[in-house]
């Protein structure tokens, strides 16, 4: 069997070497996407992401990459991977310090954990999720006691029910920490910094839908 | 007493080096050189680590900084969050560090010459990925935080510091108690307390741990999210590894050392902590 093929989308804002030796240690072939590829032909397109969504958004669309996903996502087999900043990418907009529109792959917001008042809150730290029961899945559902790590002050708020795969306590808020619709899927936690249970997750992520 | 935000305590190692090599003082000062990093490092993650810091002891006082060598090493096989501090000055050297493959920085005597560079670090790469290290040195009763790793105190108090660098951005502060540091005596709970009640970010806590006993102490005590060991964890993780060559340093304890059955410190900290009732990644 050839190895799966795992395509990194360089967003030039972050650090991609923990993700790229995440992905060779759970068995991918990897490579870090540069600006010049017309066509991405991976089995897995990932899309990761520290930093800010504004910077995020401006160098996919200055690069044409919003296209080339687009693209990538009509042919079959296709996979799109959001990893943190990388998932919340994917929804129509964010009102991290000004609004600003996403990718637009699936309905919904990105907000802030207390909008409310003033206080900055930031997630940081280990977490469980909890699957929503129609996605249940036995090879899927074992990952729910294990931790996996956090760091962010925004999540994704789905506006169709159906693309949230799993939620994750921060407080009292109760947010999509997976998020799923059809070949596109996005994780707020980081699996290349979630441990051995991290490097596992990454492994399978193809069968978990 | 309520944790901030129910998540389990991380346990972290803390590693010092200096020149390259991992290095254990008493006070900060009196260093003693133990072995290579980067597999501690390795060590540490593979036996059930929360996350891992290496401060570069050294690099304020010298002006450098050259642990970006040692971060890629130890991120290649380290799948959990690496936080570096030591000597960073500037954006760029941020930049370095992540670049590199830390996940976030540590900063200290930068920001205590200006605290603006602080909020100019969190708008650039956001307050999640910076965490401020605060050493706190006591004197006569009275407390004072320090720069170039205990070498300069400076009259401000801690716990107004602390409030300080969360206004400007701090993602999260390490509290260091130099007077408990490498004693192995147990933590300063009451400045731990005060700093980790008047913050809202996550507090780590660190200096003092010996035993078993004083971690579970500073957790039950304070409001912090998690501890930050280093002797406790070295001299036991020590016996894993074969005696290194290092060829600056005082190496007189590593020459002279006999290697003992190890023991998994990591796990039974963690076996014991869940035992006492504290929520832990396992």
């Amino acid at each position: 069997m050839t190895k799966c093929k795992i395509g990194i989308i360089n967003l030039n804002i972050n650090n991609l070497f923990s993700i790229e030796k995440a992905c060779l240690e759970a068995g991918y072939k990897v490579k870090i996407i540069d600006d010049k590829e017309k066509k991405y032909d991976y089995d897995i397109l990932l899309l990761p992401g520290v930093g800010a969504f504004s910077s995020g958004i401006e160098f996919l669309k200055k690069h044409g990459i919003d296209e080339k996903i687009q693209n990538y996502l009509h042919k079959p087999k296709s996979f799109l991977y959001g990893i943190c900043l990388g998932m919340q990418l994917l929804f129509d907009s964010s009102n991290e310090f000004k609004t600003n529109k996403g990718l637009k792959l699936i309905e919904g917001k990105v907000i802030n954990f207390t909008k409310q008042n003033k206080e900055k809150i930031i997630n940081i730290g280990w977490s469980k999720f909890n699957i929503n029961d129609n996605y249940y899945k036995k090879n899927f559902s074992k990952f729910e006691k294990n931790y996996f790590y956090f760091i962010h002050s925004f999540y994704a708020d789905p506006l169709d029910k159906k693309n949230i795969l799993a939620k994750s306590l921060h407080g009292k808020i109760n947010f999509c920490s997976i998020t799923k619709k059809k070949n596109i899927f996005g994780t707020q936690f980081h699996p290349e910094k979630s441990g051995k249970s991290g490097i596992e997750f990454l492994k399978k992520i193809k069968e978990l839908i | 007493m309520m944790k901030k935000n129910n998540k389990p305590i991380r346990i972290i190692p803390l590693l010092d080096i200096k020149n390259g090599v991992l290095v254990k003082g008493i006070n900060l000062e009196g260093l003693r050189v133990l072995g290579i990093p980067e597999k501690f490092a390795k060590y540490y993650y593979q036996t059930g680590a929360d996350e891992i810091i290496y401060i570069d002891n050294v690099a304020t006082l010298y002006g450098t900084n050259n642990l970006s060598e040692f971060i890629s090493k130890t991120a290649k096989h380290v799948f959990i969050p690496l936080a570096v501090g030591g000597g960073i000055k500037s954006l760029n050297d941020i930049k370095e560090m992540f670049k590199a493959g830390a996940d976030k920085v540590c900063i200290n005597s930068s920001i205590i010459d200006n605290v603006k560079n602080l909020e100019k670090a969190a708008k650039v790469y956001g307050s999640s990925n910076i965490s401020v290290i605060i050493q706190a040195i006591k004197i006569q009763g009275k407390y004072y935080i320090s720069k170039s790793n205990g070498r300069d105190l400076i009259n401000k108090n801690p716990k107004d510091w602390a409030k300080k660098v969360e206004d400007y951005g701090a993602g999260e502060i390490i509290i260091t108690s130099i007077n408990n540091e490498g004693l192995k005596n147990g933590f300063d709970i009451k400045l731990t307390q005060n700093i980790s009640n008047s913050v809202k970010i996550p507090v780590i806590a660190h200096g003092g741990a010996g035993n078993f006993k004083d971690v579970l102490r500073i957790i039950k005590q304070t409001k912090i999210s998690g501890v930050a060991v280093a002797s406790l964890f070295h001299y036991e993780a020590i016996n894993n590894f074969s005696k290194p060559n290092p060829k600056i340093g005082n190496t007189n304890f590593i020459n002279n050392y006999q290697i003992k059955k190890s023991k998994n410190i990591i796990k039974d900290l963690k076996e014991y902590l869940i035992k006492k009732g504290i929520e832990i990644r396992t």
